[in-house]
């Protein structure tokens, strides 16, 4: 049982682990150029582990920024993350309250998709497949920085190799999924439009969050009506039966 | 960087971080959530994953990129492809960035 949810986690974990270590190595370079130390870089990475959060600390402090507006955007962009953890809160609702707080440090886009789409499959929702999907993911992305930050520059094109691919390559994986009716398609359209919309318009830090409310919205009112004309449907032939009289 | 601004970078950010990711745990764990709020939430993956992949898709610096030459985008549909059919993160991101990396290298679309 605690196996199976091991190799769960670790199957799970490995290819995001695979996809962070490129990032991580972006990130690490920018880091050292942008003024970070590599020391401060991998402590990021530890404690932090927010990829967009520190790509942007990242640019603003090369462009010399301060510190508390690094802050502000950094918690700008990672606000989308408080829907993520209250979509949460159902699948986890069996997990002992200080594990789910241990465990939602680690819930950047990759490994919540990955633990969701894990549920949409019907598996079982342990610590042990949660907590070994998030330390596998979470080493790739320190390890990464480190030698990003250590590197001093050797490899400063990583697009040579497609890495800069991985993001995009992991997100198309983790959505496509989860696209198991037409009311998530209509959900997933909406939040391209929306948020390109919305870059387009020149909110890029608002962008994400925007997009994602509106089309989460969206899907809650087609799935509603959707419903309600489910139930006419069904209260039709229980009228020709007689039960109008109820009404 | 100083012992201190890099250990003030790193509060303010972890600050930034632990707010978003554990506050709404912490605070609907011990609560029933209404049925359409569940709903709701329910599209939140997709809803997220599609918000934030389309801008690295079809933008480039900030632009909306619409052209053979945008890399990203005539690699996306190889890649989507074999998101459906094998379902695996691993196939998705390998195929991926194999064809990124030789459409480069053979200076294809490039």
């Amino acid at each position: 049982m605690k196996n199976a949810s091991f190799y769960a986690g670790l199957k799970l974990g490995l290819p995001i682990m695979i996809g962070y270590i490129p990032l991580g190595f972006a990130f690490g370079v920018l880091a050292v150029k942008s003024g970070i130390s590599a020391f401060w870089a991998t402590m990021l990475s530890l404690f932090v582990f927010a990829g967009a959060g520190q790509f942007i600390a990242a640019g603003m402090l090369g462009a010399g920024a301060s510190i508390l507006s690094i802050g502000a955007a950094n918690f700008l962009v990672n606000l989308r993350h408080v829907l993520m953890s209250a979509a949460l809160v159902t699948p986890w609702k069996h997990i002992p309250f200080s594990w789910k707080m241990f465990l939602s440090f680690f819930q950047t886009d990759e490994i919540f998709a990955a633990n969701i789409s894990h549920y949409k499959s019907g598996s079982d929702v342990t610590v042990c497949q949660i907590l070994t999907l998030a330390l596998v993911a979470h080493s790739g992305w320190i390890i990464g920085t480190f030698l990003g930050a250590v590197s001093g520059g050797l490899i400063t094109n990583v697009e040579v190799w497609g890495l800069d691919f991985a993001l995009p390559a992991m997100f198309t994986a983790l959505l496509v999924p989860l696209l198991i009716d037409k009311i998530q398609i209509l959900v997933c359209l909406a939040g391209a439009v929306f948020s390109l919309c919305f870059m387009q318009m020149g909110f890029e830090r608002w962008s994400i969050i925007l997009a994602t409310l509106i089309s989460a919205t969206v899907g809650l009112y087609v799935s509603l009506y959707h419903e309600k004309k489910g139930q006419q449907k069904k209260i039709l032939p229980e009228n020709k039966r007689g039960d109008h009289e109820f009404f | 960087m100083s012992f201190f601004e890099g250990f003030f970078l790193l509060g303010v950010m972890m600050i930034g971080v632990l707010i978003p990711r554990l506050l709404p745990m912490g605070l609907l764990a011990k609560r029933t959530i209404g049925k359409n709020f569940q709903i709701w939430l329910s599209f939140i993956p997709v809803a997220i994953l599609s918000a934030l992949l389309a801008p690295e898709i079809f933008m480039k610096n900030g632009e909306l990129f619409l052209a053979q030459q945008n890399l990203f985008l005539m690699a996306f549909v190889p890649v989507l492809i074999v998101a459906y059919f094998t379902k695996s993160l691993f196939a998705t991101l390998l195929v991926g960035m194999v064809i990124v990396a030789a459409m480069r290298y053979f200076h294809i679309f490039v």
